[in-house]
């Protein structure tokens, strides 16, 4: 079987769209609005954020499934683990194909960028369990605790729940892959040291140039959750370090 | 603020299909906005040398206001594109065209 697939590789049905991701924030660009969607300036807000986290979860399936198959030189109990959070996204992504049209959305609506599964390539496998579990599923925690309290706001606990369910099997993926990042580089800190760069490039790229803050949910593009974080086990350094990160970045 | 367009955009894309598959130059620019008639791309210039029997839209995405449609040209040659529309001073028009 074919390892390292390319994104033009994923099996999508035909009225998916793949757009990149830089395309997507230049056609917003243009139309005045920022890159990615604000409850403040997208009417379609929920739409445009149930549509994203759903791709989201098909690829990360897909990663998690390439993970599986691409490293044959890994303890067994972390393949193991990785079929376990393929079975995870592909519940993940039921739920959010069904919370989409429960939004009276449906897939394809919008373009898929495919910028997780760019994140979910890494050669080596502590870099991609760090690049994966520790960076994207730890924006997946903020994503998901900001939608909670948006579906409060709402009144919506159809979404609430739904997402909450979700959102702990997040957590476990986070701690599972600060698990396995250790495990694989116990004995080599330069290997523990790069796989940590991969994710705060990963970190770095989902700031998305300033729109993940540490503020509001209904008023940022992206709210980063001390709480869900925590309960991650990312600690209050890391946490303090992604802040930081995230407000110096450049805004767009 | 112009008022939105009255035609449903998916009528509009299938308006500009229909000018592409009919080999309809006239149709065809008249579908784009301004921008893309002052700079016709390579494309146009290659579509309307093409011939094609029939188009089939396979997706309709939107991105802010815009919209953009997934259309599968069949000839000679099978072509799919990705027209992007959007509203400009109260009509659909076709503000970019690109091969997949």
């Amino acid at each position: 079987m074919q390892k390292f697939l390319q994104k033009d590789q994923l099996a999508r049905e035909e009225h998916i769209m793949y757009i990149p991701g830089a395309k997507i924030f230049e056609i917003r660009a243009e139309q005045g609005l920022p890159q990615i969607a604000l409850p403040t300036t997208d009417a379609d807000f929920l739409q445009n954020r149930m549509h994203g986290i759903c791709v989201g979860e098909i690829e990360a399936m897909e990663g998690a499934g390439r993970t599986v198959c691409d490293f044959e030189d890994v303890p067994w109990e972390f393949t193991l683990d990785m079929a376990r959070q393929v079975w995870d996204e592909s519940r993940h992504t039921e739920i959010y194909e069904r919370l989409l049209r429960h939004v009276q959305s449906t897939l394809g609506e919008y373009p898929e960028s495919r910028i997780l599964w760019d994140c979910a390539c890494a050669e080596d496998p502590a870099a991609r369990v760090a690049g994966v579990n520790r960076g994207l599923e730890g924006l997946a925690c903020d994503v998901f605790a900001q939608l909670i309290q948006l579906a409060q706001k709402l009144g919506d606990p159809i979404i609430e729940r739904a997402v909450d369910f979700v959102l702990a099997d997040e957590i476990t993926h986070v701690r599972m892959g600060s698990t396995w990042m250790r495990k694989l580089t116990e004995d080599d800190p330069a290997r523990r040291q790069m796989a940590l760069d991969f994710q705060h490039h990963i970190d770095e790229l989902f700031n998305f140039g300033g729109a993940r803050q540490d503020g509001p949910a209904d008023q940022v593009s992206i709210s980063i959750s001390r709480e869900a974080r925590k309960m991650a086990g990312f600690t209050d350094e890391e946490i303090d370090r992604l802040v930081k990160a995230a407000s110096a970045s450049v805004a767009y | 603020m112009t008022a939105p367009p009255t035609l449903p955009v998916e009528q509009a894309a299938e308006a500009h299909a229909q000018h592409i598959v009919s080999g309809d130059s006239a149709g065809m620019q008249q579908d784009c906005s301004a921008q893309v008639r002052q700079e016709p791309s390579d494309l146009y210039a290659q579509l309307r040398a093409a011939t094609f029997a029939r188009y089939a839209v396979l997706g309709h995405a939107r991105i802010g206001f815009h919209h953009i449609f997934k259309i599968r040209y069949f000839g000679a040659t099978t072509v799919t594109l990705h027209h992007r529309l959007g509203a400009v001073e109260g009509q659909w028009r076709v503000l970019e065209s690109e091969r997949v």
